[in-house]
């Protein structure tokens, strides 16, 4: 359509990055809060016990005192389960047990003391990983139209970072360019300068995306391998292309059959040491990858222990399981299998989505790239408004549309933060004994954004509606760690000193992120980096 | 320079033959190779269908700039016929053998 190959890709790059840039910036800040999901949901229920670096037990210690507990208080159960939390800020171990299929009763150990906790009441939060689940699930909306709807959008931001990358002759010598005060050339250097920078990392999460939910997207091979009308028995999870389901498709090695139970009836027999299994599992595996105990007909001759890997995506196990007769101990493990290279290559890309292998610094690293995504957007976006904008002040070009990309910028990229900055001020002033509490924070959420939408028409000027809500946004950020200390004594004053050290960098980071959107609303009202400052003396308003 | 309605219809056309044209043209592609690929069922499903992104992305880029676009319409029908002819020969067969 046009003469180059350069000039047809920056057309798509254009449109296929205006068209989905505002669902796709809720995708990236959304999914980029929920690398600290844990950790943001510790902060809104101030009543959970401290997280303490306090050196945990050792998990044999744990076991063996679990199975003193439950020796006198479930010795007739059907089924015992020791399952150590996956967390990655917790780590008590939930010992329950069950017959007949139904949960009986659970104890909670705490790891460090190995004592029994007693429970706390918590309040209701959507948490963490409420913020989470929005980068794929949306709100106010059914699962599968969600999935469909951002699987769509992630689509287009494939194509928009390919055809971003064709677009540029020089994409060294950009990324070294800045033009600061130059008005659109530099929003394009600040665009070049925040893509290219963490561009790996752009494209690996745009992909995995699309892997996650492949079932839903390209569903075609699938269809015609197993039918079409196939019913998986948990549809989306179990599912041949489902990461989660990958053991259960892997059909070189099928999981072996459990040994035959005996054919007379068992009798009692007292249960192996279990702390002694521990030890195996753990030389076996390494400290900290036991994922769960479960021990069937504890005190019967038939009783089988089954110990669970703990996965946390790039730690990869040929043995998933450890099987032990649970009289005498003997090692019933099935054989390890060897998983097929599309396993492999699907396991990695959701393990680098995911990042749950990450440690501390590695989250953060995360966390910034993730930021540096929703950068990209916006630049994007606002480069959108900028080039156009002298045409607009001229009078010729399309002024709706225009209007609406404005509103739609500042709406999305000002009212998205400003929105989660009341989702965290909603966990603190709203009643704690508020029913459906969860809701009303993703309600607080939305209503903020909806509001800076309908500030951002109702103002006639684009530059007064930046700077407005950009203010009121730093405000709310800066206010996080002050309402925090008002109402909780959960505050930076006791976090730093006590060494919580997952609060106090919460409080923190509230504070960092007003102060940078405070910054930003001053150089917007200085007017010389401003996205859509009006020509001194001209207003530029619905009808401009 | 195309102007008016005939950019628009041309836009209309590319965005028809990229986007859907391209995804059935993916579809198929990604099945063929399904059926093609060694290893056991779920295995040539799963690596078939993994790159599958990249190329309707590819398939969609080379609709967008390609001057001639009636002739991306003859490739697109013109692969995804064949290759909906052979995924259903492959697919007979596999039934009856």
């Amino acid at each position: 359509m046009k003469d180059s190959f350069r000039q047809s890709m920056a057309w798509l790059h254009r449109w296929t990055g205006l068209i989905v840039g505002w669902v796709l910036y809720f995708v990236f800040m959304t999914g980029t809060a929920g690398y600290f999901d844990e950790e943001i949901t510790l902060w809104m229920q101030p009543e959970a016990p401290p997280v303490t670096s306090a050196a945990a037990l050792p998990a044999a210690e744990i076991v063996g005192r679990a199975q003193a507990v439950l020796q006198v208080r479930a010795p007739d159960a059907e089924r015992w389960s020791l399952d150590p939390s996956w967390d990655r800020l917790g780590h008590d171990w939930y010992i329950s047990w069950s017959s007949d299929g139904q949960a009986q009763d659970h104890i909670i150990i705490d790891p460090v003391t190995g004592d029994q906790r007693r429970p706390v009441l918590l309040r209701e939060t959507a948490g963490g990983v409420g913020l989470y689940r929005l980068h794929y699930q949306l709100h106010y909306m059914s699962e599968h139209s969600a999935i469909l709807i951002v699987g769509a959008c992630t689509m287009l931001m494939l194509l928009a970072i390919l055809s971003g990358i064709v677009t540029h002759k020089k994409i060294f010598k950009d990324f070294f360019t800045f033009r600061p005060d130059k008005g659109q050339r530099s929003w394009l250097d600040m665009h070049n300068i925040v893509s290219v920078t963490a561009l790996p990392f752009f494209l690996v999460m745009t992909y995995s995306g699309l892997i996650f939910f492949m079932y839903a997207y390209m569903p075609a091979a699938m269809n015609v391998a197993y039918g079409s009308d196939a019913i998986w028995p948990n549809d989306g999870y179990s599912n041949p292309l489902n990461p989660r389901a990958n053991n259960s498709f892997d059909g070189e090695v099928e999981p072996g059959k459990r040994a035959s139970i005996h054919a007379r009836a068992p009798w009692a027999s007292p249960l192996t040491d279990l702390s002694r299994l521990v030890r195996v599992a753990e030389g076996e595996w390494g400290q900290g990858r036991i994922g769960g105990i479960s021990i069937a007909h504890p005190g019967r001759s038939d009783s089988r222990i089954t110990f669970l890997f703990m996965d946390s995506g790039l730690v990869y196990n040929s043995r998933r399981t450890l099987v032990f007769d649970g009289v005498t101990g003997r090692n019933l493990s099935p054989p390890p299998f060897r998983q097929g290279a599309p396993w492999l290559v699907q396991n990695g890309m959701i393990a680098l989505h995911e990042g749950l292998f990450a440690g501390p610094l590695l989250r953060w690293f995360y966390f910034l790239s993730g930021l540096l995504g929703c950068g990209m957007i916006a630049t994007g976006l606002i480069l959108w408004t900028v080039k156009r904008r002298q045409k607009q002040q001229r009078g010729d070009g399309d002024a709706f549309s225009y209007r609406l990309v404005e509103i739609l910028n500042i709406g999305t990229i000002v009212g998205l933060p400003l929105g989660i900055a009341a989702y965290f001020l909603a966990n603190r002033l709203l009643p704690v004994g508020l029913a459906a509490r969860p809701a009303w924070e993703y309600h607080a959420l939305f209503a903020t954004m909806g509001a800076a939408f309908l500030w951002a028409t109702v103002r006639r000027s684009a530059g007064q509606a930046w700077t407005d809500l950009l203010w009121i946004a730093a405000l709310a950020f800066l206010s996080l760690p002050l309402l925090n200390a008002a109402t909780t004594n959960r505050h930076l004053g006791t976090s730093i000193l006590g060494g919580e050290w997952v609060l106090a960098s919460f409080d923190l980071t509230m504070f960092a992120i007003g102060t940078l959107l405070g910054v930003a609303a001053f150089m917007v009202k200085r007017g010389q980096t401003g996205p859509d400052l009006p020509v001194r003396g001209r207003r530029m308003g619905p009808a401009a | 320079m195309m102007s008016g309605w005939r950019y628009r219809l041309n836009i209309l056309s590319r965005i028809l033959a990229g986007f859907g044209g391209g995804y059935v043209l993916t579809s198929l592609i990604v099945t063929f190779a399904s059926l093609c690929l060694p290893g056991n069922k779920a295995s040539a499903v799963l690596m078939a269908t993994m790159p599958g992104f990249l190329i309707y992305a590819m398939v969609i880029m080379a609709v967008f700039h390609t001057r001639n676009l009636l002739k991306a319409w003859i490739w697109i029908a013109g692969g995804s016929g064949s290759l909906a002819m052979a995924v259903l020969l492959f697919a007979n067969r596999g039934a009856g053998g």
